[in-house]
């Protein structure tokens, strides 16, 4: 396969994966790893660096119309923020010394914990019309367009620094294993931070650039980012994490909630998949 | 009170958009530019690239202290990496254009929380520095 035509591949897959990575908060990682080393045959370390930019290009891109239009709470993010650099600085340190195998099957099990407690937070979502709020005054406060529903949806995340150690979590599985960690993220945020279901999403989704750039520029500095594989993915990412983010608000609650624990079941499926060959 | 609370909060928004929408469009720009070079110059075999190695089989890393020696020999290459290196550099851009606009509408409280992740990471740059040597 020539240059050309091997950046054009991968260049069309990186649009579907910003497209899929933006509208479920993800970042499109899950999706270019196993692209990249099932069937391109590519390096796992070469998979890991050029997945880490994707991620950073899939969150600056809809961290944008995100944080512009509201959705994304970016007082909370500042918050969990905290949490989430000292995990992925910590999984960077923890990668030489954890068995990969054990990696795959941690990772698994905790996609399995967050499809199911999604499940379980969507059903409590929907007994009951509105959210909760802890009072006007939080500094977490957050307020967004929902374009379906034609209504401004207000709230008030319950217990914010709950969240810090979770993402600290999800930062060092993201180091560990190049993801944006959106798959933990958005559960967590669910049904611990009790956030509406598209500021969850677009709150991760602004979020995992930074925990994406501490440990890729670990990545970066150790040479594992391979120019001509991560620059087409780069350029086809960031269009579909465009046209995702355009799509996130006029998009139907209760589509997005199934698409993505569809995702995390599949992604566990592939995560045990690879434990049991590593 | 509440209404100005908005207007600090919007413009907050607003900035920490522009910083991302400029920092990814300038760096995705560079990429571009390094993609149309390196096409237009050369035909490999996509197995040296999944392999890491390009060029007669000299390994081709993205360290930013390589640029210029990159620069000279393969252009396209160097404006790549340039490109990519803007990439990882947009959500830093992004804090930093934070803890601006938060100093300047005096949401002060958040101010802390944007520098200590700003040190956390300038802190993994020199851990990688470390790790590297």
């Amino acid at each position: 396969m020539s240059i050309a035509m091997a950046m054009i591949v991968l260049a069309v897959v990186a649009v579907f994966a910003g497209l899929v990575g933006s509208l479920l908060g993800l970042g499109g990682a899950v999706l270019i790893i196993p692209f990249l080393t099932l069937i391109l045959h590519v390096n796992i370390h070469y998979a890991i660096g050029a997945s880490i930019v994707a991620v950073i290009c899939t969150s600056s891109s809809a961290g944008a119309v995100y944080a512009r239009s509201g959705i994304a709470n970016i007082r909370l993010a500042f918050l969990l923020e905290c949490g989430a650099v000292l995990g992925a600085v910590t999984g960077a340190l923890l990668a030489t010394v954890i068995a990969a195998r054990f990696l795959f099957f941690l990772f698994a099990a905790i996609l399995v914990y967050s499809a199911a407690s999604m499940i379980v937070s969507h059903r409590r979502e929907s007994r009951r019309k509105e959210l909760p709020t802890a009072g006007d005054t939080s500094p977490f406060a957050g307020s967004f367009y929902d374009v379906h529903e034609m209504r401004t949806v207000s709230y008030v995340p319950h217990r914010p620094l709950l969240g810090v150690p979770l993402v600290f979590a999800s930062g060092i599985l993201s180091a560990l294993l190049g993801v944006g960690a959106g798959g933990i993220n958005v559960p967590a945020f669910l049904s611990i931070l009790h956030l509406p279901l598209k500021a969850a999403l677009g709150t991760s989704s602004y979020m995992i650039g930074i925990i994406a750039a501490t440990s890729a520029l670990i990545y970066t500095f150790r040479g594992d980012v391979q120019p001509l594989l991560a620059a087409p993915i780069a350029c086809g990412i960031l269009v579909g994490a465009r046209v995702g983010a355009r799509l996130l608000p006029r998009l139907q609650h209760q589509w997005l909630n199934r698409a993505f624990i569809v995702l995390l079941l599949l992604l566990a499926g592939e995560m045990t998949i690879h434990g049991l060959s590593a | 009170m509440r209404g100005e609370s908005n207007t600090h909060s919007l413009r907050i928004e607003n900035a920490i958009a522009l910083a991302l929408s400029v920092g990814i469009g300038v760096a995705v720009a560079v990429v571009l530019m390094g993609i149309l070079i390196t096409l237009s110059s050369q035909t490999s075999l996509w197995r040296s690239v999944s392999t890491g190695y390009v060029h007669s089989l000299r390994p081709v890393p993205f360290r930013p202290a390589l640029l210029l020696y990159e620069l000279h020999h393969s252009p396209g290459i160097a404006a790549m990496s340039l490109g990519l290196f803007l990439i990882v550099c947009t959500p830093l851009a992004r804090l930093t254009v934070s803890a601006i606009m938060l100093v300047r509408t005096h949401e002060y409280r958040f101010v802390p929380l944007t520098v200590f992740v700003l040190l956390v990471i300038a802190a993994s740059i020199v851990l990688s520095f470390h790790l590297r040597h």
